[in-house]
């Protein structure tokens, strides 16, 4: 009797080795850059571990001209994490450099790419995220054109301080209505003007913003006076 | 003297300055850095990987790090700006000299490293710090610019190299005499090929190379350059006055007007999986509630099984009627048919929830698959029970096991035989030996001749020795020579001579103990037999058993029998002894 229980035990194990090495083969398999290898096509931009929670998305176009000179911008139209070769494929050879700010990395919140820099040098702005703003240096006035996706719903974590971040949506919203959901958790918005070069400011409370509309397109940041998820419908 | 009215304003407006330098102060934003790269050297050798690059303002604030990851290089270390309006130092300011530190040691920049936000610069490194007066001539150091480190100049006819240009990449005369080596910053020097000739394009070629291997293509010569092309009628591109490729103009005329249409550009398209309406991205929620709902079935499911197996385990354990071994068996096979649910049902889950993955979200046409999915539905229940039929304890497994058994046992058995004859061999060598010795001696060889069972019996004993040597089973030589044994014992005359002959006593007995052993290897040849043709003594036990049985039932007869008779004779004497 012993030793049928052993082999029964013997048999579930194998059983559940096997499954969880097909799990994992399919998780790995699955995984963007994989399947990027394989296919060369980036279809599944997933990250693991993968369950079950569906968020549509649509279908959209991002059409924005950047111009000569620095801009700050986001674009709604990208995945959350996606390769910065294939974000920027619309302006390629028409930029100079790009900055991301990532607040989570106090030691080096500054990421950067510059396309003319040598092979050696190690650049550390490698994904790209609508949910991020970035500084892009145009070497002339050029029109930015992408089919990607929209998603319904988008949060953001924003830390104590300034946040560089990106618009997710492409609809133009009241800035009250934008920031609702981080009320009382943040002080002032800032965006870029290229046309004048300097910032213009939104405050929520006391009044004096500079601007009281929220556009596509454009990357803000946001002073968070704590930690807080900025969820933008 | 202010009266209340003005001090009331110089509140408000001392409370708005306040306000605006608050403000001013908490929207400071940060400024974007300078990023800082290039090569990195100590003395004319490539840093090695893991030194750190720190990188400090005008004021001495460390405004970026960077640990080397490749041979020789750095970069890019981006160096922090100061935020304006703020009191604290974050970073540098524009404008600002930036120091580099390697590993602590200072370090000379080939260029001045001046901060400005936004920017990349290229700043080569070269540790230690270059002194003049160190003793040590390094780069940018030469004899005309630090004579104290390289030695003077050399007095050359025409001039030499005293022209004062600051070239540290030719080599000066050391004070002893010798060569120094410019140290430092690799300097690239090109060699190109010769331009090709002028494509059509209006562009032509060449390739250059560094043979210095510097890895640095700042000052790469231009390997393209714009030429004038010579159009002619024959080129297969429209140029010069060509209305149309290589005619019109003044080429020969084109047969029909060439209309060139450029194609309209697309835009650059997202890789997805692109539905009318719709596109779908995966994204994780251990959290849903109907995912959380199916594992809560699935697993309430499994726990009613393990339930429903130990009230029948119960069941099976307080049944009286059963017999232990089928006990034994209803209990196995419950569990196992418990394991065939459990193991089965948690692969069926998980083939659904692959196949929902991959082919329940994000796809519309996921009907279209059905078929995969109920192939593995099918297929998984099958192959689960077939593994552990495989594990299972069967009765082929026990037969053989039981062959295995009964192999290993005859091995033993013969094992043991070949013992016994190599202790036999001894014992009857000895006898022959002794028999052989007394033949010699006239005295016994009367009684030998007298005897001539003693001869066989010493015939029997040689012929046995070399049948053992050859691993033979001599079971007619062991019964002759038993059988001459048993004569001489029941030779009297013999008898009565060994009792004055002790040397014949001593054989006569040694060949008696001969008995015992061919006795013992009989026995383990029985079972040798048995093992070999098994089917022979299952009968005869079959044969023996049915016999006892048979004499058990003719003895209970029996005493029937009696029992009926000695009831009917008492009946019988009642009887009489009524009618007396």
């Amino acid at each position: 009797m012993k030793k049928y229980e052993f082999h029964e035990l013997l048999a579930i194990s194998f059983i559940a080795l096997f499954l969880g090495v097909f799990a994992l083969f399919i998780i790995q398999e699955s995984s963007p850059d994989s399947l990027a290898r394989i296919t060369g096509y980036a279809w599944l931009n997933i990250t693991v571990p993968t369950t079950v929670n569906v968020s549509q998305a649509n279908i959209t176009v991002c059409n924005f001209t950047l111009s000569q000179g620095w801009n700050l911008v986001s674009f709604f139209c990208w995945y959350k994490n996606m390769n910065r070769t294939v974000a920027l494929e619309p302006i390629d050879g028409k930029y100079a450099a790009v900055f991301s700010y990532d607040s989570s990395d106090t030691a080096d919140p500054w990421k950067s790419y510059n396309p003319s820099l040598p092979n050696w040098a190690v650049q550390d702005l490698n994904s790209m995220s609508r949910q991020k703003g970035y500084w892009i240096y145009m070497n002339s006035d050029e029109t930015y054109e992408l089919v990607g996706i929209q998603t319904v719903s988008n949060s953001i974590s924003l830390l104590e301080g300034w946040n560089l971040v990106g618009y997710t949506s492409s609809n133009p919203k009241n800035a009250s209505d934008a920031f609702s959901s981080i009320n009382g958790s943040y002080s002032a918005v800032a965006l870029y003007d290229v046309v004048s070069g300097s910032y213009l400011y939104y405050y929520p409370i006391g009044g004096g913003s500079d601007f009281n509309i929220t556009q596509p397109y454009k990357g803000y940041w946001i002073n968070a006076t704590d930690d807080v998820t900025w969820v933008l419908t | 003297m202010m009266d209340e009215s003005h001090k009331d304003g110089f509140r408000i407006l001392l409370c708005l300055v306040i306000l605006l330098i608050s403000l001013s102060a908490a929207l400071a934003l940060p400024p974007m850095p300078t990023e800082f790269y290039g090569h990195i050297r100590y003395y004319n050798k490539n840093v090695t990987l893991g030194a750190v690059v720190r990188a400090y303002d005008a004021n001495g604030t460390l405004c970026g790090i960077f640990t080397v990851s490749k041979f020789g290089y750095y970069g890019v270390l981006s160096c922090r700006g100061d935020t304006p309006d703020t009191t604290n130092d974050e970073g540098a300011e524009s404008g600002d000299i930036i120091e580099f530190l390697v590993n602590y040691h200072n370090s000379t920049a080939s260029v001045t490293p001046a901060w400005s936000s936004g920017t990349f610069r290229r700043v080569d490194l070269v540790v230690p710090k270059i002194v003049c007066g160190d003793g040590f001539c390094d780069i940018a150091e030469n004899c005309v610019a630090c004579p104290s480190d390289c030695g003077e100049c050399p007095e050359i006819p025409g001039g030499g190299d005293g022209d004062g240009d600051g070239d540290a990449e030719r080599p000066s005369e050391t004070p002893e005499g010798g060569v120094s080596v410019s140290l430092g910053i690799c300097r690239p020097r090109w060699v190109c090929t010769e331009w090709s000739v002028c494509y059509p394009n209006g562009t032509q070629y060449r390739t250059c190379h560094d043979e210095n291997e510097c890895n640095d293509d700042s000052d790469k010569p231009a390997e393209v350059q714009e030429c004038n092309y010579l159009a002619h009628c024959f080129d297969g591109i429209k140029n010069a006055d060509e209305t149309g490729i290589d005619c019109g103009g003044s080429c020969n005329p084109c047969p029909v007007p060439v209309i060139e249409e450029k194609p309209k550009p697309t835009p650059k398209t997202l890789p997805i999986i692109e539905f009318p309406g719709r596109i779908c991205e995966r994204v994780i929620d251990p959290l849903n509630p109907y995912l959380l709902l199916f594992i809560a079935i699935i697993l309430s499911a499994i726990f009613a099984r393990i339930v429903y197996t130990q009230q029948k385990i119960k069941k099976i354990k307080a049944d009286t009627t059963l017999k232990d071994l089928e006990k034994a068996k209803l209990y196995l096979g419950v569990k196992r048919r418990t394991y065939l649910f459990i193991i089965t049902l948690v692969v069926l889950t998980i083939f659904l929830m692959i196949y929902y993955y991959f082919f329940g979200i994000c796809r519309d046409d996921n009907i279209k698959y059905l078929w995969l999915l109920f192939g593995l539905l099918t297929v998984a229940p099958i192959i689960i029970h077939r593994i552990m039929k495989f594990f299972e304890y069967t009765d082929e497994y026990k037969e053989e096991k039981y062959e295995k058994l009964l192999s290993r046992h005859y091995k033993n058995i013969m094992q043991l035989v070949s013992i016994e004859n190599e202790h036999l061999m001894e014992i009857e060598q000895a006898i022959a030996d002794n028999i052989f010795n007394l033949s010699q001696e006239g005295k016994f060889k009367e009684i030998l001749d007298k005897y001539p069972e003693i001869k066989k019996i010493h015939k029997a004993l040689l012929s046995l020795y070399d049948n053992y040597h050859d691993n033979k089973n001599p079971f007619a030589i062991e019964r002759d020579l038993c059988i001459g044994i048993s004569d001489l014992e029941k030779n009297k005359d013999f008898l009565k001579l060994i009792q004055s002959e002790p040397r014949l006593n001593a054989i006569l007995n040694s060949l008696k103990g001969l008995y015992k052993h061919y006795e013992e290897k009989q026995h383990l040849y029985d079972e040798l037999d048995e093992i070999e043709h098994p089917e022979k003594y299952l009968k005869k036990h079959e044969d023996a058993e049915r016999q006892k049985l048979d004499v058990e039932d003719k003895g209970k007869k029996d005493a029937v029998k009696d029992e009926l008779q000695e009831a009917s004779k008492q009946v019988d004497k009642s009887e009489k002894s009524k009618e007396n």
